[in-house]
């Protein structure tokens, strides 16, 4: 109620006023009366009455609202004295939208990364099913395993499994494009809780092993794009591998699956995935893991229940099938998906993280620039408000006032990082996207962008105002008002610490940029077991142009033929996985001979399948034994013949020579044979450049064992292999003209591509470390020229008595240079303990790499010497008759 | 404001509000009846300073102790009577036994002294 009235009072102020007045007259006259009613007597009533005005004045205060009238005018005379100093409020709101707008962006796309939730109906009911192996690592699951544990689950109302987002051919209308299809089991839909804006999603009737519905739901993005949003587009035929697939429904806008950064066009049943694959067929097999299991918790139950249901559960499965690879699992965990999945998650959550660190950093940078800017600019305005404090305004009046400008200072500086955050974020998504597989983030401004962004202002404007305002306010108005200058030195040491502080921010931006600068450096260039240059790479699809099991191994010799013939061909050849692609899929079960294996070892065993010649056309070593010849080929539709890497044939031989032994597949999926060692191979990056040792075997491809997988052509050449291309792509095309040609690139341009992240973070940190040694240099520059302004008349005095411009020169150069050395020795213990914590991204050197910590400090030292070079050439050049004039 | 008439007091600190609910506890009033009459009651001894009374009365209204409307005064001019409401009759009742409290005590200590 009381604060009814108030309100009240506010917007009726006006009514107040004058009631109150019209109160007060009625008063006097009554006084008067009854004084006498002459005119003395009405005087005598209105000296009794005092301050008419302060009278209302004081019953304004009482109603509180005192506050808000003074808002409003330190809000506008704070935006007047804006207005009357553009240099310095151009240079402080561009410092503040550049600092808060970086700020912003990072956070914008760490919020769309880490924090959002999947736009569907109660996320935190979403949990994801882990299977976790025997050294703990996470595994996914096989369509069987997946049936086995819908079969009997009870913890979850509903739950399915979905395969990655696979780029794909699709035709449709309107030509060949590629396509995100993701394939989904029937319960996909209806447990994320999202209905179709249009026709129905896949049902268990669609989803079939053997008998399973060519249909589809198309996203709503691929509906407006392929369709204009055209409602009579049900029915239609979409075609993915040569798979007709009727659209039966499309997807509410807005929903992106399950996987964040990653934007399905289409999904599909499951059940088709031996059609839409060709030469997979992986429904019935418990050995292919390819599929992620999601599942919404029943109501009431808590993720603990869930796990300890699901560890029952899993007994079961095993039990019902003793010989199956669900013995693999050692257990089933949870993990929340209220946020969905992603591989964006893992991959930038540390980088992204560092990032926020970094930026806010220089954000601080600029920070104490803006501080030091008012400090010299409290400074000029001390006559001013020593003025007002002298008439009798309270310090903290002017304390508000001062810290109000700093806030509209920030806040404008704000509205403008909120723009440059968005345009920021944007580019960052279009930054992170490669070719090929583009990054689909929602980077918009949500309640908690935008939180962020008026925090991050309040916080600045806080930062820089109050420091400089209390020191403002903390003047004796009598000598200020007599025109002394002797401002308290104090202000000239505040300046001083913060640019020392400046400096050693620097310093440890510097070395981290360096840090990572050199390990990308290092990523390009050492040696991964594969030649980088001289390499070309070309991929292609024999399946698209209607090749059948048996027809492949010899359309590869033939391409192989024709391409060694071209000029500046050393050799060419096939594999199945290409360099740092990698595969998750793996061998299980593998034994050695003569070799019992122990529990708990890395039986898994990564592979590729090649053509004779590989290692020759990638630039790869054989250590031991042959590579593959004619004679390798089997018929048996097993392999015979196999070439191990170095980490393989020690895990599995020892010190032993492998060459000639035999290792053989044993489980129980009637795949027994055994393959004779034929070769050793040195260790070659298989699926990324950091990964460390992993076992790889090598084999040749047998009919309908993975022959029309194939689908990397490599060309060692000699000279630039970019050349090459045009040429290898005619003869291809020469042997026939079906023959879809993918892509063609050259193994540096395949690195460098396979490194976007890494360069992404590093040329963000080099950025931010080049505007903080710029903040550093223009800190410096502005404290040591506000010094030496202040010591004109000393440098004269100097300057008179005989001293050199060298030395005068050199005495302001020390200065600066006293300066920075000491905000180097204070940012290398910072170095030391900050770069411990980007170790992990760093390559090939130490988080306290030498090289780079001195080339960082002689960087500072060099800026440093530059920023401080101006004030102090002006210094010397100083004309002693004139500085000495003005004393 | 030398020549001070001795015998006018000024209202002993936190008691005008108290005094301002009592007078209005019998009728409605503006404020100069208001100071009028707790001038008069006291038999002259009470001074209400004007420059209190308003700031006064403003406090009781935002406490909702008091409401005000216009009304038409005995010279018939615009006046704005204050009258008191049901929580400023409480309020009167705790603020007069407090007092009541008060100089009971006070008058103890200067008797036993």
């Amino acid at each position: 109620m009381r604060i009814w009235r108030k309100l009240l009072f506010l917007f009726r102020q006006g009514k107040f006023d004058r009631d109150l007045e019209e109160e007060i007259r009625l008063h006097l006259e009554m006084k008067a009366q009854a004084g006498g009613g002459t005119e003395e007597a009405h005087y005598a009533a209105q000296r009794k009455f005092g301050n008419a005005i302060l009278l209302r004045e004081i019953s304004r205060d009482l109603w509180e609202w005192r506050w808000l009238e003074d808002l409003a005018q330190d809000l506008r005379y704070a935006l007047r004295m804006l207005r009357r100093n553009p240099g310095f409020a151009t240079v402080a709101l561009l410092t503040l939208a550049l600092g808060i707008g970086a700020n912003t962006a990072i956070f914008s796309v760490l919020n769309a990364v880490l924090i959002r939730e999947l736009p569907v109906r109660q996320p935190e009911e979403l949990l994801r099913v882990a299977p976790i192996g025997e050294r703990g690592e996470d595994m996914a699951f096989s369509y069987p395993f997946f049936l086995a544990l819908r079969k009997s689950q009870q913890v979850f109302s509903s739950v399915y499994a979905a395969t990655g987002s696979d780029p794909m051919d699709l035709t449709t209308a309107n030509g060949t494009q590629k396509a995100n299809v993701v394939m989904v089991s029937s319960e996909y839909f209806s447990t994320l809780e999202v209905v179709p804006r249009l026709g129905r999603a896949i049902t268990d009737d669609d989803n079939q092993i053997g008998k399973a519905h060519p249909v589809a739901v198309i996203s709503d993005g691929f509906w407006q794009r392929h369709f204009a949003r055209n409602r009579s587009i049900l029915g239609q035929t979409i075609i993915i591998s040569r798979q007709a697939l009727t659209i039966i429904g499309v997807a509410p806008a807005g929903f992106f699956g399950d996987m964040v950064g990653v934007a399905p066009d289409v999904w599909a049943p499951v059940a088709l995935e031996p059609q839409l694959t060709p030469g997979r067929n992986w429904l019935e097999v418990d050995y292919v893991t390819f599929l992620h299991v999601l599942g919404r918790l029943r109501p009431g139950l808590t993720e603990r229940q869930a796990r300890a249901g699901l560890a029952v559960q899993l007994k079961q499965i095993q039990n019902a099938a003793p010989a199956s690879e669900f013995h693999n699992v050692v257990r089933l965990d949870t993990e929340p998906a209220s946020r969905g999945l992603s591989e964006l998650r893992q991959r930038f959550s540390q980088p992204l993280r560092l990032l926020m660190g970094i930026a806010a950093l220089v954000l601080l940078l600029a920070c104490a620039n803006i501080a030091n800017l008012l400090l010299a600019r409290a400074t000029a305005r001390q006559k001013e408000i020593a003025v007002r404090l002298a008439t009798g305004a309270p310090r903290r009046r002017i304390l508000r006032q001062l810290i109000t400008e700093s806030l509209v200072l920030a806040g404008a500086g704000g509205l403008c990082g909120v723009l440059v955050g968005f345009w920021g974020s944007t580019m960052l998504v279009a930054l992170v996207s490669s070719q090929g597989s583009p990054v689909v983030l929602n980077v918009g401004p949500d309640a908690h962008v935008l939180g962020f962004a008026v925090a991050a202002s309040v916080v600045t404007g806080l930062l820089f105002g109050v420091g400089p305002a209390m020191r403002a306010t903390r003047i004796d108005p009598v000598p200020a008002l007599k025109g002394a200058s002797g401002v308290a030195r104090g202000d000239l040491r505040i300046g001083k610490v913060l640019v020392t502080a400046q400096v050693a921010a620097c310093l440890l931006l510097l070395v981290g940029a360096g840090l990572l600068v050199r390990t990308l450096h290092n990523l390009r260039t050492f040696d991964a077991g594969f030649a980088r240059e001289g390499i070309l790479q070309v991929d292609f699809d024999p399946v698209a142009a209607e090749y059948q099991a048996g027809q492949f191994v010899p359309l590869y010799r033939r391409i192989s033929e024709r391409v060694d013939g071209l000029p500046g061909v050393r050799s060419s050849s096939f594999a199945f996985i290409g360099l740092v692609e990698g595969d998750a899929a793996g061998f299980c079960c593998l034994v050695a001979e003569g070799h019992e294996p122990k529990p708990k070892e890395d039986a898994r065993v990564r592979f590729n399948i090649v053509m004779p010649r590989y290692f020759a056309s990638t630039g790869m070593v054989l250590l031991a034994g042959r590579d593959f010849t004619a004679s390798d080929f089997s018929s048996s539709g097993h392999p015979k013949s196999v070439i191990l890497n170095e980490t393989m044939a020690q895990n599995f031989f020892g010190q032993e020579s492998p060459v000639g032994k035999h290792i053989s597949k044993a489980d129980a999926n009637k795949l027994d044979y055994s393959m004779e060692v034929i070769g050793v191979a040195k260790d070659a990056k298989y699926e990324h450049l950091r990964e460390a040792k992993t076992s790889v075997m090598y084999l040749l491809p047998l009919v309908g064992f993975f022959d029309g997988g194939v689908r990397h052509l490599y060309v060692r050449t000699v000279g630039d292999p970019g050349l090459a291309a045009a040429a290898v792509m005619r003869e291809m095309k020469g042997i026939d003209p079906r023959l879809a040609i993918i892509g063609a690139a050259t193994v540096r341009e395949l690195i460098d591509r396979d490194v976007t992240q890494e360069r992404l973070v590093t040329q963000l940190t080099g950025a931010f470390a080049g505007l903080a040694l710029l903040l550093a240099a223009t800190g410096l520059y502005g404290v040591i020229s506000y010094a030496m302004a202040r010591r004109t008349g000393e440098i004269g005095i100097r300057m008179a008595l005989g001293a050199e411009r060298g030395e005068v020169l050199w005495m302001v150069l020390r200065e600066v240079l006293i300066l920075t050395l000491m905000g180097v020795s204070l940012g290398l213990p910072a170095v030391f303990a900050g770069t411990r914590v980007i170790s992990s991204l760093l390559f090939g050197l130490a988080a306290t790499d030498p090289t780079t910590i001195a080339i960082s400090m002689f960087l500072m030292f060099s800026v440093a010497a530059l920023a401080g070079y101006v004030p102090a050439r002006r210094a010397a050049r100083t004309d002693p008759m004139e500085a000495l004039r003005y004393e | 404001m030398g020549t001070r008439d001795p015998r006018r007091t000024e209202i002993p600190p936190g008691t005008l509000d108290m005094l301002i609910l009592k007078t209005l506890s019998r009728s409605p009033m503006h404020g100069y009846g208001i100071a009028e009459h707790i001038h008069q009651m006291s038999e002259d001894v009470l001074e209400v300073e004007e420059g209190s009374l308003y700031p006064a009365l403003q406090r009781l209204l935002i406490q909702g102790w008091v409401s005000a409307e216009w009304g038409q005064s005995e010279n018939n001019r615009r006046a704005r009577y204050y009258r008191l409401t049901a929580s400023g009759r409480k309020q009167l009742e705790r603020e007069l036994s407090d007092f009541n409290r008060v100089i009971r005590a006070i008058s103890r200590v200067i008797r036993t002294v």
